[in-house]
Parts: C-alpha cells; structure tokens; sequence
C-alpha cells in the first residue's frame, strides 16, 4: 500500500482487494490527569470481506479502543496521533462528526458488552429500532413496524409482536442482546462490529447469541469484527483472528492457524490459561501483570513476562513479520527451537 | 434487505422457537406497565397522599370556589369592615369591608399561577441549561457553572427584590423573579445527572445507528435525568408560593387590591394589633397548608423515584 502518500491531503484511499475495513499504523493515546497513555502503539488490521475477524486480548490491550476508533466514539480524551481507518474508500479519521452520523448505523453496526445498558431505558423496543429505520432507511411508522417484526423475528424473539412494546427492562439481558443485533444489522451494513458480545451472558444464551451473529452476518454478507477476551467464542465463531497486547497487534492470521500453529508465546500462553476440557486439568496462567502504557517499554510489549526473551526483545521493537501466507507474528523468537513445545514456557498455579 | 423472510427460507424448522421459550415467559410478568407500579409504590406513601389530596382540594377550590361565593373580592364595602367570622362572611371581613374568603379563592388563582408558571419557566430553562453545560463540558460548562455560582451568591429574597425593584411590581416580573432565582437549582440537578449518564453505554449506542449531539442530548440524555426534575418542582412548588408571598407583603410583587395571600397577610397584620385576626389567619392558614401539601407530595415522589428505595 502507499504508505506514505497521504496523511493530511486527498490521494487515492483504496483499501487492498477483498478487504473492508483496513487500518493502517493506528496510534491513539489518552491523556489522563496521571499521565498519557499509549493506548495503541501503531495497529495494523485488515478485516476480510464477508469472513468474521476476531480481535482477542486482555483488559487495557487495546481492542475496545481499536472498535471505538474505528467508530469514531474516542472519549474527548483521547487523540488519534497517526494512521488511517481506511472504509469504502474512505478515511473515517478525518471524517466530520456529522458524516459519521450518517456512516453509524447504516454502513457500520455495533453491539455492545453490556446489551441492558445500551438500550435507552426509556424507550419501547419498537422506538429504538424506528429511529434507526427512520434515519437511515426513511420508512414511516407502517413499514418500520413491518420491518421492526421481521427483525425480531429474525434474530429469533419469541412473540415478536408483544416484545415490540417492550421497554428495556422488560426484556431479559440475551433478549436485548437480540434485540441489540436487530438494530446492528437492520440497514445490512458493510461493517458490524461486536464489542464483547456475549461477556454479560449466562453460558448457554451466550452460544445461541453467537450461532445467531454467525449466521446474520454471514446472511447480511455482512463483514464482522468480533471482540472478546475469550478465545473459546473467537475459536468457534471467527475466520481470522488476531490477538493484541499491550496496544500492538502481536499475532494474525486464520483462526485455525493460530490455534494450531500457535507462533507468539503470548497468544500460547492465552491458549495455555483458558479450559480446554483435555486431561490436563491445571489452570495455567501468564505470570507478571500487562505493562504500564502510559510507559511503554523501548522493546518487545510482551518482554517482562516472556519465558522465551532474549536481549534483542529488551531493546527493540519486533515488527509483524508474515511467517506463512497470512500468518503474520511479531516476535524474533518466533519459529525458533524453544517454541514449538513453547507451551511449556509459562508457569502453573501447582509450580508456585 | 430483508432478512427476516430470508431467515425463514434459510431455516425451515425454526428451531429457535423452543428455544425462545423460556425466555418469554420470564419477561411476562413484568408487562403491567410502570403506571401500575408507580402508583402501588405512590399509595404506600400516606403522607404523600395526604399532600396530593390536600394540594387537589385547594386547587379544586381555585377552579370551582368563586360558585360559593357572592362577593366581588376587590370592591370595598365600608359598612362591612372588619366583620369577625360569621355564616354571611364565613372567614370575616377585612378593614375596607371584603370578603376575606372570597378574596383568598381568588388569591388561590393568583398564587397556584405564580407557582405553575414559575416552576415551569425554571424547571424548562434550568434544564436546558444544564444539559447543555454538562454535554459540552470543558470551558463552557466552567463559565456556565460560574455564572451560576455569582447569581446563587446572592440571597435570593435579596435578588428577588433587586430583580423585582429593577423591573416593578407586576404578576409578570414575579414570575420572571422566582423562574431566575430557581433555574439554579435545576440547572445543577440536570447537570450532575447528565454528568454521569453520559458516560453511558446506551449513549454510545444511540450514536452507534446515527444520533446526533442535538438528539443525544434531548431525546436521550434529558428524559432520563428528569426524575429528580420532578420531585425539586414539586418541592419547589411550596416555596416558589411562599417566595411570591413575601415579595408581595414587602410590596414588590402582587399590589393590593388584588386579592393574593402575601397581600393579604400584610394588609391583615394592620388588624392584628386591634384584635382583627381573621384577616391575616386564614390566608396564613393556606399558606402553609399549600407549602406543607406540596412538600409532603414531593417527600413521596423522591421515594418512588430514588432507586435507592426500590
């Protein structure tokens, strides 16, 4: 891509072929009243036409902030200092509040982790999805009620007609979930986004909302971006997957290949602390705690916590590297010796 | 598109339907509506009961009291003066020979009109106010609040009668007094709701399918902080009839003749030392039967909408 053509000026902003959403070099930091924090350090992400990509990660790596980026919903706080947020051959960094009014809802989707609150408290079911068909479809009351039932039914509410008076409250919380995805999808955006879809949810409810978003967005032809800190619904749910840490992009590549050719011994160690359900009953976990962003480390993000480090990792910053077509892994032990039975680079709760 | 039907297409079975079940049942009994809560919640408050009944009955006698009465309230009859209570005058008369009853069902127009307007006027504009300062933030709600701070340093019976001195005494530049001695209060209440509301999810989400700052702010943010909005009114309601009140007896709002219970208190406190004390008791006597009524209405509006209580 031409990396270097345009930061503030016009240019030719086409993303790659095949890929809708592509962003490039993301820097976005806050400024807090302790201090400014890297919140991400240069993010590159392309999510793939039609396939659902999952971002996965701990509290504070930075993927909620990489979706509300990309939604242009940053906290007055924060301060995009470089990159490009490439969509439909435009960049939504430099877009107005007003055109991303438009642009909401209508060519992006989005849900939220916790459905209950994300409706507003005081308004029917049926109100919150006219505005939405009102503002980007135009339909009048009629036909927005005719839609409003098809959308329910088709994120499978029982007796649709009755939860259309609903009020919030009314509703359990996988029932506004459902009815959160209605909203997302009702205008068959290009881009729908899942910030933590199903972290609020009683475990069964949870796979049914995910069966649910995989078959809505692959029936919308809708392209997703999925966000969770838990592996087990991005193993299940997503094509692509990329794992963050500490505000950078350390690993991506198909779902299967990460899980399978696990290259980063962070995403190992993720892989390594959730259950498995195999005869290996310890719990594992990654020792040490994330790193304070508001001082990155000069070298690799993941260094103090790494069992596999070398002096290199202390002192500079390992690039995404492509290790085999689309599996691309930012650390220089990747592939090395060490790492392939990596798995036992962590440590168990039993060895302390 | 639609993807309802072509869900339907995809999916025959519809599988989903079993599943759904549970879930519909569960919500079912929350269906009664908030009325029906609201008000269970509004009847196990006596007291507040009490207020409301009260505060009905004295603006039932406002709407319906002159059918009562034969007397004009602002014409003087002098050979009627300062008559004591009896079946002909039933609260007596004052010492230009009015009737005293008649004259405090009118004043019950005048007062519950200050009150209605004022509160409105201050509630609306405080509103307004504060949504605005707390959404945008930053330096203009700095120099919003400050303005605040530099009206609310006044003692308010103290810019009320600025105000009122500035402007001269009418109906109108009462009301106008108590709306900017009021709006403050409102405008701080909104403000501090707003605050914290709209760090809310529900707000990114209103965003998330196109809502714009305008509409964020008054179709979402505003009706979800009016709660305590209308508890202060009604608190307020009592205060801003007593604030009325006092500026009418130092004589900067209502003028005598009109009939208006501050005025009549101060044309009747003449009489008390001659033994008349009809004149000042019974519109005294409403007075605080309205601020108590009022308060008592508004301690039973906080309990059903503080969720502390729920």
């Amino acid at each position: 891509m031409e990396k270097e053509t345009t930061r503030k000026g016009a240019g030719p902003l086409e993303t790659p072929q095949g890929v809708v959403l592509h962003i490039a070099d993301l820097r976005v930091v806050f400024h807090t009243y302790v201090g400014t924090v890297h919140a991400l350090s240069g993010i590159d992400l392309d999510l793939r036409e039609g396939k659902i990509t999952g971002l996965a990660g701990e509290t504070g790596c930075g993927k909620s902030v990489t979706a509300k980026a990309v939604m242009q919903l940053l906290p007055s706080t924060a301060e995009v200092l470089s990159g490009r947020i490439l969509f439909g051959g435009e960049d939504l960094v430099r877009k107005t509040p007003s055109e991303m009014d438009a642009i909401r809802g209508k060519r992006i989707g989005m849900i939220f982790q916790n459905p209950r609150a994300a409706l507003n408290p005081l308004f029917t079911v049926e109100e919150q999805l006219y505005f939405l068909l009102h503002r980007h479809e135009h339909l009048g009351r009629k036909e927005a009620r005719k839609r409003s039932l098809a959308l329910l039914e088709a994120v499978r509410m029982g007796g649709a007609k009755k939860r259309l008076r609903s009020y919030p409250f009314e509703l359990s919380t996988g029932m506004c979930q459902r009815v959160m995805i209605a909203m997302g999808l009702a205008c068959s955006p290009k881009l729908f986004i899942a910030d933590e879809p199903t972290t609020g949810l009683d475990v069964t409810v949870q796979a049914q909302v995910l069966e649910l978003f995989k078959h809505l967005v692959y029936e919308v032809g809708s392209t997703a971006l999925l966000i969770t800190h838990d592996l087990g619904v991005i193993a299940e749910t997503s094509d692509y997957m990329g794992v963050m840490y500490g505000g950078r992009m350390v690993e991506f590549g198909t779902t299967e290949d990460l899980i399978e050719h696990t290259l980063h011994p962070y995403t190992q160690g993720l892989l390594r602390s959730s259950f498995t359900g195999e005869d290996d009953d310890e719990l594992h976990y990654i020792p040490g705690v994330v790193p304070d962003l508001r001082r990155p480390p000069s070298g690799c993000v993941f260094e103090a916590r790494c069992a596999v480090c070398v002096e290199e990792c202390r002192v500079s910053v390992p690039d995404m590297i492509e290790v085999e077509n689309g599996h691309r892994v930012a650390c220089f032990q990747a592939g090395a010796a060490g790492i392939a039975d990596g798995g036992k680079a962590g440590s168990t709760r039993g060895e302390r | 598109m639609n993807i309802g039907r072509k869900r339907r297409a995809a999916d025959p079975t519809r599988p989903a339907d079993t599943r759904c079940r549970p879930e519909k049942s569960a919500a079912e009994g929350g269906t009664g509506g908030s009325w029906g809560f609201f008000l269970y919640r509004f009847r196990r408050n006596k007291l507040a009961a009490v207020g409301g009944g009260f505060l009905l009955l004295i603006v039932l006698l406002g709407l319906i009291g002159p059918l009562f009465t034969s007397y004009n309230p602002t014409k003087p009859d002098m050979k009627s003066a300062s008559l004591a209570p009896s079946f002909a005058h039933w609260m007596g008369t004052d010492a230009l020979g009015m009737d005293i009853f008649t004259r405090i069902v009118y004043a019950t127009r005048t007062d519950l009109l200050i009150a209605v307007m004022a509160v409105l006027g201050a509630a609306i504009l405080g509103s307004l106010y504060g949504v605005i300062s707390a959404f945008y933030g930053r330096v203009l709600d700095e120099v919003m609040m400050r303005a605040l701070d530099s009206l609310q340093a006044f003692p308010s019976i103290l810019l009320g009668l600025a105000i009122a001195a500035a402007l001269g005494p009418s109906l109108r530049n009462v009301i106008i007094v108590l709306v900017v001695v009021n709006f403050p209060m409102y405008a701080r209440l909104v403000r501090s709701q707003i605050l914290s509301l709209k760090e809310a999810t529900f707000v990114d989400a209103a965003r998330t399918v196109g809502n714009n700052n305008a509409r964020i702010m008054f179709r979402h943010l505003l009706p979800n902080s009016l709660g305590p909005v209308y508890v202060q009114s009604s608190l307020n309601v009592g205060w801003s009839v007593l604030m009325a009140a006092s500026m009418s007896f130092l004589g900067l709002g209502i003028q005598a003749p009109e009939p208006e219970w501050g005025v009549m208190i101060s044309q009747g406190a003449r009489q008390m030392v001659q033994g008349e004390w009809w004149s000042a008791f019974f519109p005294g006597l409403f007075i605080f039967l309205f601020v108590l009524s009022a308060s008592l209405l508004g301690d039973g509006l906080q309990d059903v909408f503080d969720p502390r209580r729920r």
